[in-house]
């Protein structure tokens, strides 16, 4: 092990004398963190919480993809590596020193993201410097097997960015790991799920938002250490030292290996648990303007493997009458209310809720939405959301019920009910009504909502319309019926 | 015998075969390497010089023939034979950014018997360049410090690949003295070269090489004696001469005149020289000026193939 130890601290030595591998190595990252942290998140250190494993994801993806790998190819192509052929240095020293290298220069980095984030963002480092360390351990690892596989199966610097390109591209835009996986379109989430990006950007998301702990996410990352770990063995076992030596197809073929254990543990993620619920309720459960992250807190953890919750409980949500006035409200079951405002997507409306005196029909009390619907986000909205699965977003199966009942008064401006179900992904269904001076009761029937059936129902929204300036309206005896 | 005195074999190839596709780079090459000796394979670009080489340290199997080297099997011994020859590849590349002397202590840590790294720079002129970074290096500097990475380790034998390619007259002398130093050391050299002058230099014992075989070895003296060609007499007198009696003359193989100076082959060249005197007496003529120059390895080369080297 002696040489890689020392090719290794080289390596690590001439990336310290280039000022572009300097650029990339450290710079870089942190424009990441400032781009996603201030454009994205809104300074927000609830949102950079969410944002951060995304960042260390990119991190050390990029760096195996685009720094490892190709400098793996550059050294073949330019012919640095027929020196060391010459001494009594093997492939397998050349292979593990380019892996320690890299590890030992990601590290530094995340430890310095992390650490911008919170001098910077005041975001709380819920996750804890151990499993920040882990998780950046096993991201960095596999990703280098990616990086190294890819140089050892590409025969020039051309092949290996075409593959490189291949790869990156679904890595970054379908895993999370720049849009929220919630905010994707269902059959994306389904993709998503067999990524190995995926994995590490969910692990950081639901420990470090979630309030979810690592061992949650023990079969995700043992499958990218396993496919990491083949990556390596893979570049051993292709390494060449020579540009002239090339690889037949045959041997190329074997860097598919890789994929096996994201097929595996996606298929089993598929069939076991209801990811997309989980990631909903992380995403949804983002207590913005860093009030406690950890949205799991609000409700007891449950059975994420599909909709939930005994039907013949449903009726009721809230009449409002159980609270004092200017408290939180309760709901009968499910997750409970909660602001949802645009903000999650980058907008900047505003909503705040709590219990009134006087509600419908002369009751005790009915809930008070207020806020400002501000333009800039692609679709505004604020509001109230109730959330009917036992963690905010998860699914719940309302199937016996045929329809939604409430009662609604306020400033006399057309308002939305949203409903949010599995099937439809993120795009809500929804139905409009008139919040007047008066008290007045609707009821849609929930086919009303493009024909859903009740199963799945993750949300269930009472929105301003999309049109800027305040809002003020009340709801009162919210059930299924 | 060698030139120590032992008759220790270091290398011995046997019919080494080696072809890249349907192009047949080695065909049969076979020659032995004695302790002590700086060896020379010569012959022009592409002839299978580097395939040898490159078979000798391990880089490459031969398809076909058999190969020792200290030994060693340098296929499956591989690990052992590099801690025993230090070899200079024809183009040497270092990271741009790695430093002189932290390139020599890099490699000479994956050594079990490392040499003195200040003492391999100082003897190369590389100590005051010893923080200069590789790509700051002057070509000359570059391939010094190739040559002190290949003794880095001590080594027994020796092996450089083409070392003077590339350099001006002044460098390749520094190399000349190199090599002549590795000599005196008792180490073992074996170098490729397209140099004429180089292998009569500096080699004890050359084996020409031309599409992948060996037309000639022996030493470069060994080598022109057996040349048929015979020496060069180029000749300059009052009055002219026939060009038929001159290739009457006894000794002399061939003639030609230009421009008033008389070329004459001969073999061997003193009875010619004396053949050449008498005749210029008995006409009368006399003698302007008279220069004999030696067969090369150059022609031993052409008259073995048909070809010139750079050909």
């Amino acid at each position: 092990m002696k040489p890689a130890i020392r090719i290794a601290l080289l390596n690590i030595r001439l990336v310290m004398r280039t000022k572009v591998s300097l650029f990339f190595t450290f710079l870089f990252p942190l424009i990441f963190l400032f781009v996603y942290g201030a454009v994205f998140a809104h300074g927000d250190p609830g949102v950079v919480a969410y944002m951060f494993g995304p960042v260390v994801t990119i991190t050390v993806m990029g760096s195996a993809f685009w720094g490892l790998g190709l400098q793996s190819v550059t050294q073949r192509e330019r012919g640095s590596l027929r020196r060391y052929r010459l001494a009594p240095v093997g492939s397998g020293a050349i292979v593990s020193s380019s892996l320690l290298a890299n590890y030992l220069l990601q590290l530094p980095t995340v430890a310095m993201l992390a650490l911008c984030a919170v001098v910077f963002f005041h975001m709380k480092l819920t996750i804890g410097w151990r499993a920040l360390f882990i998780l950046a351990s096993v991201g960095a690892y596999t990703f280098a097997g990616f990086g190294l596989t890819i140089a050892s199966v590409a025969n020039t610097m051309q092949e290996a960015q075409v593959y490189n390109n291949l790869i990156w591209f679904p890595l970054l835009f379908l895993s999370g790991a720049t849009f929220p996986l919630p905010m994707l379109p269902h059959w994306v989430q389904r993709v998503a799920i067999f990524l190995p990006a995926t994995h590490l950007v969910t692990a950081f998301q639901g420990v470090m938002t979630g309030g979810q702990p690592l061992s949650a996410y023990t079969a995700q990352l043992l499958a990218l250490m396993v496919s990491g770990t083949c990556g390596l063995l893979l570049a051993w076992k292709l390494f060449r030292w020579d540009k002239e030596d090339t690889i037949t197809t045959a041997n190329k073929l074997l860097a598919l290996v890789l994929v096996i254990p994201f097929l595996v543990v996606g298929f089993w993620m598929n069939a076991h648990s209801n990811p997309s619920a989980s990631w909903a309720a992380v995403f949804n459960g983002l207590d913005r303007q860093g009030r406690a992250q950890g949205g799991s807190q609000r409700a007891p953890a449950g059975s994420e493997s599909g909709p939930s919750g005994p039907s013949g409980q449903f009726g009721l949500v809230s009449d409002f009458d159980d609270v004092e006035p200017g408290s939180q409200p309760k709901a009968r079951f499910g997750a409970g209310w909660m602001v949802s405002t645009d903000a999650m997507v980058g907008g900047k409306s505003t909503a705040e809720m709590r219990v009134v005196e006087g509600g419908a029909e002369g009751s005790k009390g009915a809930l008070l939405v207020t806020g400002k619907i501000v333009a800039g986000a692609a679709f505004p909205w604020a509001g109230a959301m109730f959330s009917p699965g036992v963690q905010p977003f998860t699914p719940a199966d309302l199937s016996s019920q045929k329809e939604i009942s409430f009662w609604a008064k306020g400033d006399g401006k057309t308002y939305r009910i949203m409903m949010f179900s599995q099937d439809r992904g993120t795009i809500p269904a929804s139905q409009d009504f008139v919040a007047g001076e008066e008290w007045k009761q609707y009821t849609f029937p929930l086919s009303s909502f493009s024909g859903i059936d009740g199963r799945g129902i993750q949300g269930v929204l009472f929105s301003a319309p999309p049109v800027p300036g305040r809002f003020s309206f009340a709801i009162d005896d919210v059930r299924f019926q | 015998m060698t030139p120590d005195g032992s008759n220790s074999t270091v290398v011995e190839a046997t019919g080494l075969h080696k072809s890249y596709g349907s192009v047949e780079a080695l065909r049969g090459v076979s020659f032995e390497i004695k302790k002590g000796e700086v060896f020379g394979l010569l012959g022009p670009n592409g002839a299978g010089k580097t395939t040898t080489i490159e078979i000798l340290e391990g880089l490459r199997q031969p398809d076909g023939g058999a190969v020792r080297v200290c030994g060693l099997d340098p296929t499956r011994e591989s690990g052992e034979l590099k801690q025993r020859i230090g070899a200079q590849l024809q183009a040497t590349v270092l990271p741009d950014k790695i430093r002189v002397a932290e390139a020599m202590r890099l490699f000479a840590s994956f050594y079990r018997r490392p040499a003195s790294v200040d003492k391999l720079m100082e003897r190369f002129g590389l100590t005051e360049k010893r923080r200069a970074l590789y790509e700051t290096l002057s070509g000359g500097q570059k391939q010094r410090l190739a040559l002190a990475l290949a003794l880095v380790n001590d080594p027994e034998l020796v092996l450089m690949d083409e070392p003077t390619v590339g350099l001006d007259v002044q460098l390749r002398r520094d190399i000349y003295s190199m090599v002549e130093g590795f000599r005196n050391e008792g180490r073992t050299v074996l170098l490729t070269t397209h140099y004429i002058e180089e292998a009569e230099r500096l080699c004890d014992r050359v084996a020409i090489v031309d599409r992948g075989q060996v037309v000639a070895l022996g030493t470069p003296r060994d080598l022109v004696a057996r040349s048929n060609r015979g020496s060069r007499l180029e000749v300059r007198v009052t009055k002219p001469l026939d060009a038929e009696k001159l290739k009457q003359l006894e000794a002399v193989l061939d003639c030609g005149e230009s421009d008033g100076t008389y070329f004459l082959q001969a073999q061997p060249v003193a009875r010619a020289v004396v053949a050449l005197i008498r005749l210029l007496e008995t006409e009368g003529n006399e003698l302007l000026d008279l220069r004999v120059s030696q067969p090369t390895l150059e022609d031993v080369f052409v008259e073995m193939t048909g070809r010139k080297m750079e050909d």
